[in-house]
């Protein structure tokens, strides 16, 4: 039993004898009174005795109101705040005692017995139990008791510590074996310790028991350990689900505003394209048409000048062989792989007039170059 | 002398008070017997008074006792065996049976009690499965044990306050395959839980793929679009420039398409001194 009853075994925890202890102020009270009532009572027995003479008679007389005091005065008791002291005369229930100091017929009349209603207990239980759905689960159980009604308590139950125990695990079982394991294990720990408060409760008041049930924790509800893997298996399972959705969420932060930066690049470049394409082409139309402009003034001349200049570019910068028999039937050969070896040697020694033709070309970028411009005119 | 008669009323009131009366506690009831017959039954507390040597007094508990059974196996409906633990409050109702059943021996009501009960019990087990034993039922069985068990312990001149099971347990070789069928289950469960997951997962990241997809596949048509107004509009211009004179955007386009066909060296043309360019080649003065 894990009551916390400190030193008397046999009494109830609660409850203690006025026989045993007093008082602590008792004695000094019963002198003084004992020295007024003696003064009184004995004073007018002594007058009896010295009418007759007898000494030993006054002392035995002395000894009577000392011995009746006494006994008298065994019946002085004090109930602290948070006691109730219950008074019984001859065995029967008679009273409550208040706090305070009050006075009792003695011993075989009245007998107080004296129950700390405030002190509170405490009772831990650790047992395994079977669930609704026939899982096993282990439990740890406190919960906490003070004394409502000392009569009760005193009187109509026989072991209040051993029937508090079975109260508990009877009730903590019957709530649990309604329970699925879930609602035990995790969402139903309130509901459960409430329900099985209420529950023993009324064990205890079937019993008439003055008990009553302050507080009652489930301290831990966990599984058995041969499965207690499993049980974290399936929490970490939780938090594996919420993982792979939060993962995914990443994954699709991560490209969906990548695809929105590739969608803008390709429609910025379509943008680029038809911008460039455009200008191109007027600067193209501009630079033709200014050359036909010069054209038509002379049309002869210029003919003759593209030609001439075009070809003399298509010469320098090729290889040619010139074949200057007309009408010649002879096989003639032809090495044309020397030929080509021989130019592929010495283009590096050309290369200054293959530039030739992109120098030339410079004037058509610088018209491509004015060519945007004439439109921001427009 | 007057004291001696104190003394002498005192000793002789203690005598008889103490042979001709008796107390019963609040927690007890009593019986008062002449020469072992059953006189008076069921006296209350408070004092009482009797004969000296002629009556005689008996006292019992009338508190609520508890009967605390050693936990039993008790076969189910489905043929498996579970330990039950349970107790019994009882009280003695009728001191008067209860003495002449059980001589006023606890011990020997417990173990009347405890017989009775687990018959019962047993009965009632038998016919349940071990969840209905375990949840709905548990509180049916005791109101039934009860109403039951009080028929037959009426005879032993007690009444029973509240029967109950405290404790179901699996023996522990059905505890072994209890626990291999938790592990199932929670192996179930996160299962059930991983799957969720992955599901949830795969849709979030198909709605993403989805919406880049459509987000590139939306670029792209506009592209060709903004593509398309480009060539028709630079089309519009070279049309209407080079329109002004085809024949020389003839010769200006060839000449500068063979300015750009022949830039190397590994272009090879063979020739004959025919063509325009080589009108003077041969002879300086106009043919």
């Amino acid at each position: 039993m894990p009551w916390n009853s400190p030193g008397n075994n046999n009494e109830d925890p609660w409850n203690r004898n006025s026989n045993n202890q007093g008082p602590p102020d008792l004695d000094e009270v019963f002198q003084k009174l004992s020295r007024k009532f003696g003064g009184l009572f004995g004073g007018g027995s002594g007058g009896g005795s010295n009418g007759k003479g007898g000494a030993t008679s006054g002392f035995g007389a002395i000894i009577i109101v000392v011995a009746s005091l006494f006994w008298a005065f065994t019946g002085v008791y004090t109930i602290t705040d948070g006691e109730a002291g219950v008074i019984l005369q001859f065995g029967k229930y008679k009273k409550i005692a208040q706090p305070g100091l009050h006075w009792h017929y003695p011993y075989p009349i009245q007998e107080l017995r004296v129950v700390d209603m405030q002190q509170v207990r405490s009772s831990k239980h650790q047992t395994t139990m079977l669930t609704q759905d026939e899982n096993i689960v282990e439990i740890v159980l406190a919960a906490q008791f003070r004394v409502k009604d000392a009569p009760n308590y005193l009187f109509n139950l026989r072991g209040p510590d051993n029937t508090l125990k079975q109260a508990m695990e009877s009730a903590i079982r019957e709530v649990v074996g309604k329970s699925k394991v879930d609602f035990v294990l995790y969402e139903g720990l309130e509901v459960i310790s409430n329900n099985t408060k209420v529950l023993m409760q009324e064990i205890l008041d079937r019993y008439n028991s003055g008990i009553e049930v302050t507080t009652l924790n489930l301290e831990k509800t966990q599984p058995p350990a041969p499965v207690q893997s499993a049980f974290d298996d399936v929490i970490k399972s939780r938090e594996d689900l919420e993982r792979y959705i939060q993962e995914a969420q990443a994954y699709a932060n991560t490209i969906v505003p990548q695809a929105r930066g590739e969608a803008a690049r390709i429609t910025e470049e379509a943008t680029g394209y038809k911008e460039a394409i455009v200008a191109k082409a007027e600067g193209e139309a501009e630079r033709f048409e200014a050359l036909l402009t010069e054209y038509t003034k002379a049309p002869d001349i210029t003919r003759e000048r593209l030609y001439l200049e075009a070809t003399q570019s298509v010469f320098t910068n090729s290889t040619k062989i010139m074949i200057d028999t007309e009408g010649g039937n002879n096989m003639m050969y032809l090495p044309i792989d020397q030929i080509m070896k021989n130019s592929q040697s010495g283009a590096s020694s050309n290369s200054g007039s293959v530039n030739r033709p992109s120098n030339s070309n410079n004037t058509s970028s610088s018209t491509n170059t004015r060519a945007p411009r004439g439109r921001e005119v427009r | 002398m007057l004291s001696k008669i104190i003394i002498a009323v005192a000793v002789i009131t203690g005598i008889v008070f103490s042979t001709c009366t008796y107390t019963v506690d609040e927690t007890q009831r009593a019986i008062l017997f002449k020469f072992g017959e059953i006189k008076a039954a069921d006296i209350e507390p408070g004092l009482h008074f009797k004969m000296p040597f002629i009556n005689n007094v008996r006292v019992f508990d009338s508190r609520i006792l508890t009967l605390d059974v050693q936990p039993d196996l008790f076969p189910t409906s489905e043929k498996k065996y579970v330990y039950v633990d349970f107790f019994v409050k009882w009280r003695i109702d009728n001191v008067r049976d209860y003495f002449v059943a059980t001589g006023g021996v606890e011990e020997r009501a417990n173990s009347r009690l405890s017989q009775i009960t687990k018959d019962e019990l047993r009965d009632e087990f038998a016919s349940r499965t071990i969840k209905e034993a375990v949840s709905g039922e548990r509180s049916d069985i005791m109101e039934a044990l009860v109403v039951k068990a009080n028929q037959i312990s009426q005879e032993l001149g007690i009444e029973i306050v509240d029967l109950r099971v405290s404790r179901i347990d699996y023996t522990d070789d059905i505890s072994g395959s209890v626990y291999d069928r938790m592990r199932a289950e929670r192996d179930r469960v996160a299962k059930d839980f991983r799957a969720r997951g992955r599901e949830s997962s795969e849709r979030i990241r198909a709605a993403a793929d989805r919406e880049r997809q459509i987000t590139l596949a939306d670029a792209y048509k506009v592209s060709e679009q903004l593509r398309g107004e480009g060539d028709a509009t630079a089309a519009d211009i070279y049309a209407r420039s080079y329109g002004k004179d085809p024949e020389f955007y003839s010769l200006t386009k060839s000449l500068t398409a063979y300015k750009q066909t022949f830039t190397s060296k590994n272009d090879v043309l063979v020739l004959q001194p025919d063509s325009q360019f080589f009108r003077y080649f041969n002879e300086s003065s106009p043919r």
